[in-house]
């Protein structure tokens, strides 16, 4: 029975095929809502569903120049990497026994293998765009890693606080605690913490102004260029997926607990938690994505980077300092 | 880390083929090469073969987006050898398609340039402003393209009350569709990140690089042919020379969305003053004596000039097109050096490039 159970949370829900579902699902809500923005009236919303079933029809090209078993490998364990992550966030009262195994540190790690899955892929393709697109990604990385880190430092040690241990890493209690006291963004010294949260997210999943690395008008998809078929299919998946896990995880750390149990069943009460946690989602996705989306311009690399080390940064240290100081 | 990155023949930040070589160290660009001549379509030498009447049908083929100026300077230029003087109301006709082609240049190279710098939304609003422009243009002269507005002593078509009213409220619809672009590209924090400081020419380098047009006027060099040598009763219409000192590619951006207002302006003073009597002459087919006329006309994208050799006979002796992109490119080269990878694609489109201009 229990391995029944871990087989339908890996390939049922929330793994592989949720995970499929709601990634291009969001790509589409996005496309939609940037296109009416733009008085436009868009692609339907299931249009990444077309788009991925065609790529999978598509003959798979591997360049002459490119190390083949990397190129074909890389994309895929950028896959696999972010629906593992997607397992380990639990959703308000819908909780796997993942959860217990990985904490946020793991969290970390795991994030990061889909960018260098990118520039590892992107660097094989023996393309100067592909060059040029990893050394990017690589400038962006370390961008917005060092904030993202200290966000979820701040976040731990603030609920390690309130329930008197030291500082929890520890997603499941996060959520616990914020089920019983309600949200962490209440919590004022956090509030900076959760904007500097906000922030990282477009860059993660490489949304305008932060879409440097696979730039279509300056360096042609970057990394991508020589990506085709399903391969490319694998690549705009992860994006997607990687659009609901980083917002899973601000929700998660910073927004668990707003709706309150709705009766004694946790079986109900999981699927009112659910349904509620995509709503959530797609506001959040309008506001720290799509609506930055539709009213910014490409910044360039260094500008990004520069950024990403003055606000997003100070913002999360500020949360810290003041965390560690008890407020 | 040193690559060489090709922007071209074929790149997306492109609509035409050509070939900029850049020579980068990391995202900085150490060397930079334009190989131009992939569009080469032999229009001059054609030009010897046709008759006066074809070779405006001809020249208006040069470039798909400033057709109406190669056909207006041809026709200029055969008028002066052939010593026709125009009646006012079809250089009245000629100057209201002249620059509602502006218009629809501008438009499309602002779109673009947002294009490039990753600013969609802005894309879309400008190529929807230019969706209004072509609709002027096919309600004047029947075409979105190609118009068919000149023959050798006038304009084709006449403008009747309706149309003047039609072409009037339209021009008030672009009025506010260029004050929403000029209100964004001004006032946008991340279109000044993208745009301040890049590709610069300073007056000095613009003067030594001989470029034209808004290319120039940007560098606060104030040089316009319609103000300073004006053809076709420019000196009728009151209009300003815009000029911007910095010679980045934000200044190139706030010249054109300035001179949008500036040919709305004009197309309105012609509208309303438009003389009465003959579009044209009535010429058929005009007989030439041998002369030579060198006509220039200020085209969206710069001096555009026609060196016409006649020999009495029934063809051009010689057709010799200058172009304004061609003395735009050779600043690009200028631009790239110690610029960024990031900027390329933008800085090459800077100029406005039409490489079937340029190429013929």
């Amino acid at each position: 029975m229990e391995i029944l159970l871990g087989l339908f949370y890996v390939l049922v829900f929330p793994g592989l095929l949720f995970c499929f579902a709601i990634g291009l699902l969001l790509l589409g809500i996005d496309r939609k809502i940037v296109a009416r923005m733009q008085k436009r009236i868009g692609p339907p919303i299931i249009q990444p569903f077309y788009d991925f079933f065609k790529l999978m029809g598509k003959e798979r090209i591997v360049p002459n120049k490119a190390a083949k078993k990397i190129y074909i490998i890389a994309p895929v364990i950028g896959l696999i990497s972010i629906i593992t992550i997607a397992l380990f966030i639990p959703i308000d009262y819908f909780k796997t026994f993942f959860n217990n195994y990985a904490d946020l540190v793991v969290i970390v790690y795991l994030l990061t293998i889909p960018s260098l899955a990118i520039i590892i892929g992107g660097a094989s393709s023996g393309s100067p765009f592909g060059g040029v697109g990893a050394s990017r990604e690589v400038v962006l990385m370390l961008g917005y890693e060092l904030p993202l880190v200290i966000t979820l430092l701040a976040v731990g040690m603030k609920i390690g606080r309130l329930t008197n241990t030291a500082a929890t890493f520890s997603l499941i209690n996060i959520v616990d605690y914020q089920i019983k006291n309600g949200p962490a963004f209440l919590q004022w010294s956090l509030i900076p913490a959760a904007l500097a949260f906000l922030m990282v997210i477009p860059c993660e999943i490489g949304s305008t102004p932060f879409d440097i690395a696979d730039a279509e008008t300056e360096i042609c998809e970057g990394t991508m260029v020589e990506y085709g078929g399903i391969l490319f299919g694998v690549y705009k998946l992860t994006q997607g997926i990687k659009i609901f896990v980083m917002i899973s995880l601000f929700i998660a750390m910073f927004m668990s607990g707003i709706i309150p149990a709705v009766s004694s069943s946790i079986f109900v009460n999981s699927l009112v938690s659910i349904v509620w946690h995509m709503a959530l989602v797609i506001v959040i996705l309008f506001i720290a994505v799509s609506l930055l989306r539709a009213t910014t311009a490409r910044i360039r690399i260094e500008q990004a980077f520069k950024f990403y080390w003055t606000y997003p940064t100070a913002l999360s240290l500020l949360s810290l300092v003041l965390v560690w100081a008890g407020l | 880390m040193g690559y060489t990155i090709p922007i071209g023949p074929y790149h997306s930040s492109l609509e035409e083929p050509v070939y900029a070589k850049l020579y980068t160290e990391g995202e900085l660009i150490k060397d930079a090469e334009v190989h131009i001549g992939y569009n080469h379509r032999g229009v001059e030498k054609l030009t010897t073969q046709k008759n006066f009447i074809q070779t405006i049908a001809l020249v208006e083929r040069v470039c798909g987006i400033c057709s109406h100026s190669h056909a207006f300077a041809y026709c200029l230029g055969i008028e002066s050898i052939t010593g026709m003087e125009v009646p006012k109301r079809g250089q009245y006709i000629r100057v209201i398609t002249a620059e509602l082609e502006r218009l629809h240049s501008h438009f499309l190279w602002l779109g673009l340039a947002a294009h490039l710098i990753g600013f969609e939304s802005v894309f879309m609003y400008a190529f929807n402003a230019r969706e209004k422009v072509m609709d002027a243009l096919e309600a004047l002269s029947g075409n979105r393209v190609n118009y068919g507005m000149n023959i050798i002593g006038g304009a084709r078509r006449d403008i009747d009350s309706g149309q003047k009213e039609k072409l009037l409220s339209m021009l008030d619809e672009l009025h506010d569709a260029n004050k929403t672009l000029k209100n964004i590209f001004v006032n946008d924090k991340t279109v000044a990140m993208r745009t301040k400081g890049v590709g610069i020419i300073s007056r000095e380098d613009a003067m030594k690089l001989g470029i034209v047009g808004p290319h120039m006027r940007a560098s606060g060099i104030e040089y316009d042919v319609r103000a300073n040598d004006p053809y076709s009763s420019y000196e009728d219409f009151d209009f300003k020379v815009i000029v911007h000192p910095d010679g980045d590619v934000f200044s190139r951006v706030v010249v054109r969305v300035l001179e949008n207002d500036e040919s709305i302006k004009i197309i309105k003073q012609a509208l309303e003053k438009l003389p009465e009597g003959k579009i044209n002459l009535g010429v058929k087919m005009p007989r030439v004596p041998e002369g030579e006329f060198v006509s220039r006309i200020e085209a969206p994208r710069g001096q555009l000039v026609y060196h016409i050799v006649t020999d009495g006979g029934p063809t051009n002796y010689r057709v010799s097109i200058h172009v304004p992109t061609f003395r735009n490119a050779a600043s690009i080269p200028h631009m790239l050096k110690g610029s960024y990878v990031a900027d390329a694609g933008l800085i090459v489109a800077c100029i406005d490039p039409c490489f079937s201009c340029l190429d013929r």
